[in-house]
Formats: C-alpha cells, sequence, structure tokens
C-alpha cells in the first residue's frame, strides 16, 4: 500500500514540475515574500523616492509654483555658490556649528547615558529611560509650556526674574530675540531633546553585550572602566553606533524649525537662527523660487550623504554591512 | 524707525511682553498698541475690567508743519477675481452680494448668536460695521481711526522691507549700531531683493527698464473707488 501511494506521489511530482515554468517557479518560492515587501517599496518609491527625483529635476529650472518650470541649467548652483550672501553669511557658519555641535555633541551624550543606564538594576533603569526618552516625543509641547516661559524676554521670564533677584543683571535680557544667545539656546534645547530612537538603540545594543567579554578582558589586563568602553564595549554594539550616528545626523540636518518656534519670527532675526532648512524654506515658501529652493536642497542631500560615508566607514564592519 | 529703536534703547520701554491680555489685567502694564484680537479678549474674557478700560487713536507722529500722521495698517483679507474667469458678471454679482451692508449684518448676527460674543466680525463694510454690537464710544474711535488707514504699497520684493525693518531694528537694539547705517544696509538689501524679483516678472532686464510697474499709492486707489459703479 505505501509503496504504490509512494509511486503515485512520486509520478505526480515530475509531472508538475514540468508544467511549472521558470516564472511560476520563482513565484512560489519568493512571490510571497516579494508581495509582502511591496507595499512597503510603492510607498517608498512614491513618497521617498519620485521626490527626491524631482527634486533634482527641479533644481536645474526656475519654477514659480504657477507656471511650468523653465529650464536654466546648472544658474541655480552657480547663484547659490556666488552671490547668495545670506547662505555664505549665515546659513552655511550656522549649520556647521550646530550641527559640529549637537551632532557628536548628543551621539556621546546619548552613548554616556545608555552606558550610565545600562549599569543600573532593572527598574530604575526603565524609569530612567522613561525619563530621559520623553522630551525627544513632547518637544512641542515641551516648547511651548517650558522653553519659552523659561526664555522669556520680559521681567517675569524665570531666568530673566532669576537673574535679575541676584542683581546680575539690570535689564531683562532678550535671550530669543537677541543674535547672540539664540543660537545657543536653540543648541541646548536641541541636545536636551536629542535622546532619541538612537539613544534606545544603544541602550538596547550595550546590555546585549556578552558579559564573558568583560570578564576575559579582566583576566587579560584591562585595568579601569575607561579601556573597557574602548576596547570592548564599542567594537560589540557596532550596528547600533552605526544606526545612533545615522539617525544624530540626519535629525541634525533636519533642524529648521526650532529656530523658528523659539524666536517666534521666520526668519529668525538677523538670521541668527537660520539653518539650511530655513534657508530652503525661505526660497521656497516665502519668495516662491521653488527651482533654487530644491538646489538647495540638493546640496543638503550631497553633505547629508558624504557624512552619512563617513559614518559607515567608521562603523560599520564586515559581517553587517 | 528712530521712535521704535529709542523707545526700547533709551525710554526702557519693556522689549518683549509674553502676553499682553495678562499683563493687562494684572495691572502691569497700563497701556498698548495692540490689535483686534487682543479688543476682543479684553472685551469678552475679562470681565473685571469692564468700564474701566477704553481705546484711543493710534500715536500720531507731528510732523514739521503741525499736521499730525496717524498712518496704520489695517487690512486683513481681501477679494479676488482672476481675468481668465470664464463667469466675471456671476463673480461680480457674488462679491457685490457678500459685501452688502443687509449680507455681511446677518453674517455678523449669526456668527454671535451661534458662537458667542468672540466671534465679533470685523466686517470691511462701513455700513455693517455701525451696526457691529459693541459700545458707541470704541465705534467712533474705530472709525476715526479707519480715515488712517493705509497699507505699504507691496511690489514684487516687498517681503524684504518687512524683514528688512525687523533686522535693522535689531541691530539697533541689539547690536547698538546707528540707527542710519543700520538703515542704509537695509535700503540695499531690500533694493537688491526688488530688482530680483523685477527681473524675474520682466519689469527689468539686465538693469534696463522695460515695462513700466505702477506702484499702487494711495491717491490711485481713491481714483479707482470713484470710477467704480
Amino acid at each position: 500500500m505505501q509503496t504504490s501511494l509512494s509511486q503515485e506521489f512520486e509520478l505526480e511530482v515530475p509531472k508538475e514540475n514540468k508544467r511549472n515554468s521558470g516564472f511560476q517557479h520563482w513565484l512560489k518560492k519568493e512571490g510571497s515574500a516579494y508581495s509582502m515587501v511591496s507595499m512597503y517599496v510603492i510607498l517608498f518609491l512614491i513618497f521617498i523616492a519620485a521626490p527626491v527625483v524631482v527634486a533634482g529635476l527641479l533644481s536645474f529650472t526656475n519654477f514659480d509654483t504657477i507656471q511650468f518650470p523653465r529650464f536654466i541649467g546648472l544658474k541655480n548652483y552657480i547663484t547659490l555658490l556666488t552671490q547668495d550672501d545670506i547662505f555664505m553669511k549665515y546659513v552655511l557658519p550656522n549649520t556647521l556649528q550646530f550641527a559640529a555641535i549637537v551632532g557628536p555633541g548628543g551621539y556621546i551624550l546619548s552613548f554616556l547615558l545608555a552606558w550610565i543606564l545600562a549599569q543600573l538594576p532593572k527598574l530604575p533603569r526603565t524609569i530612567f529611560a522613561l525619563i530621559l526618552y520623553s522630551p525627544s516625543m513632547t518637544s512641542g509641547v515641551a516648547m511651548a509650556v517650558v522653553w519659552k516661559t523659561l526664555f522669556s524676554g520680559d521681567q517675569t521670564g524665570y531666568l530673566n526674574s532669576f537673574l535679575l533677584g541676584l542683581n546680575i543683571i539690570q535689564e531683562p535680557i532678550q535671550w530669543l530675540q537677541s543674535p547672540q544667545y539664540l543660537m545657543v539656546i536653540m543648541i541646548l534645547v536641541t541636545l536636551w531633546s536629542s535622546m532619541g530612537v538612537g539613544f534606545l538603540a544603544m541602550l538596547a545594543g550595550l546590555l546585549d553585550v556578552n558579559p564573558e567579554l568583560y570578564e576575559a578582558a579582566r583576566i587579560d589586563g584591562i585595568k579601569n572602566r575607561f579601556q573597557e568602553i574602548i576596547y570592548i564595549t564599542i567594537p560589540s554594539m557596532r550596528p547600533q553606533m552605526l544606526f545612533g550616528a545615522v539617525m544624530a545626523l540626519v535629525s541634525t540636518f533636519q533642524a529648521g524649525a526650532i529656530g523658528v518656534v523659539l524666536s517666534g519670527s521666520n526668519p529668525t532675526p538677523q538670521y541668527a537662527g537660520q539653518l539650511i532648512v530655513n534657508h530652503i524654506e525661505d526660497y521656497g515658501f516665502l519668495r516662491y523660487e521653488m527651482g533654487y529652493a530644491a538646489a538647495v536642497s540638493v546640496v543638503l542631500l550631497i553633505m547629508v550623504l558624504l557624512l552619512d560615508r563617513l559614518a559607515v566607514n567608521l562603523f560599520s564592519s564586515e559581517d553587517y554591512l | 524707525m528712530k521712535f521704535m529703536a529709542e523707545s526700547f534703547t533709551i525710554y526702557g520701554m519693556p522689549i518683549q511682553t509674553a502676553n499682553f491680555y495678562d499683563s493687562f489685567r494684572y495691572g502691569n502694564l497700563p497701556i498698548g498698541v495692540s490689535n483686534f484680537e487682543t479688543y476682543i479678549k479684553l472685551m469678552t474674557a475679562a470681565p473685571e475690567l469692564v468700564g474701566l478700560w477704553d481705546i484711543d487713536l493710534y500715536p500720531a507722529t507731528v510732523l514739521e508743519d503741525g499736521t499730525q500722521n496717524r498712518y496704520a495698517t489695517g487690512s486683513a483679507q481681501s477679494s479676488i477675481i482672476f481675468s481668465k474667469t470664464t463667469k466675471p458678471e456671476e463673480s461680480w454679482e457674488f462679491l457685490k452680494w457678500w459685501m452688502s451692508t443687509d449680507t455681511q449684518v446677518s453674517f455678523q448676527e449669526r456668527l454671535i448668536v451661534n458662537y458667542g460674543q468672540t466671534y465679533l466680525w470685523n466686517s470691511a463694510n462701513l455700513e455693517a460695521f455701525k451696526l457691529a454690537p459693541i459700545p458707541r464710544e470704541h465705534k467712533e474711535v474705530i472709525l476715526e481711526q479707519w480715515q488712517w488707514l493705509q497699507e505699504p504699497a507691496k511690489i514684487p520684493g516687498s517681503y524684504m522691507q518687512e524683514r528688512e525693518i525687523s533686522n535693522a531694528w535689531n541691530r539697533i537694539v541689539f547690536n547698538g549700531v546707528n540707527p542710519r547705517i543700520a538703515i542704509d544696509d537695509s535700503i540695499v538689501i531690500i533694493n537688491r531683493e526688488i530688482t530680483r524679483k523685477m527681473e524675474e516678472f520682466g519689469y527689468l532686464q539686465n538693469g534696463v527698464k522695460v515695462k513700466e510697474f505702477s506702484v499702487p499709492t494711495i491717491d490711485m486707489v481713491r481714483r479707482w473707488m470713484e470710477n467704480a459703479d
């Protein structure tokens, strides 16, 4: 009985194989995987890939959102490099200063705090992780309630009334309107709300490091915890470090709204808080020169891509990427 | 410009108030120059101040010959009919109906009946405004100030003007720059932007005027009003 059944079975299978063409065979094996990914791929193409391509194309045109774009070649890029003095005097230095402090600074801060949290037992660690992560989620509400009252320009603002009471200053300082202080405050507020997804990923990576490595290292002669961090912890959590670095990079260069919200005016007074995203919005939405704004955004994209390559070279190892 | 900057640097006016409405109620600030929104807030949401406060005309600048200039801006929304429309007559009839006194008055009344006193509709129709439910003394002040309504001419590139005035004020108050120098720098920037936009729209070509751009002045607006039906 069994053999006859198996014989029948054996007769069935080759017939089916012959009837299947290459495509149907492929479809059976990998079709379901592709169909599950297709949802994401379609949305990615529509919302991320297509706008990038269109922005690249628009950057070579003159487009004022009402008439059809007029092709003008590289003129936008030439204007950006030679004639745009707001870009050269304010936007580029501001962006580089902001990115240099908030990017690595926020990243190192995230790593240090994650490392400190990894030493704690489970319950305090969870509570502190929630406390440190919440600013990145609530930055809008926190902005209105905390930062604007803290740095408010009249004598009733918290910082002003504190300093006035101690007689350190005689008149209230305009924190959010003065070009000297606005940048510093923007950096502070962004650092405070930079413990985002990258922080959580690094915490997870830290907790995942094999404790046997630490024991082996102690036997091998590592003297203090600092050496432990450099030689064992960081190399073991390279994927998480890379993820944190990319997230920090992207969010730093995308930060633009913070200056506008803090100072209450767009563009910020004397362009003190003008970052490259503000510059793009200025040319795009206030002056209706979409082609030029697209050109600036392509420059931003190239900057972020270059730095991203740098981060990948620094952090990735052959096993993962 | 000098007046704006000096009132903060020399005369010590507080540069920023977190909320004028609150400060007024607490008695911290006795006087202020503000807009219709603050007026409505104080009228409807400050019951303890009823009858204790009043409004007056804008502070005037006194010119050399003694005349007082109280010009201030006041426009909020406007209506537009595109020249390529296929229904110009109907659009005009619709706008005439919408801005007619009866429509404006009944719209105003319906808003207040449905949503409360805070939805006071500030009609552009003077006759309708005269029937608005606010005290008569306030109405007289507002109607008199309305005579001094003037907007800065909007030409391509004029957004730069507002921005640069703000920046110049900032430079004077925070960096201590001389007002004349600050304004001179701003004028250069504003002119450059206006030139750029004129080139873009085809009024200038390589610096040579090709088409005439008519800057709307207040006399022109008055003439348009007289020539309309």
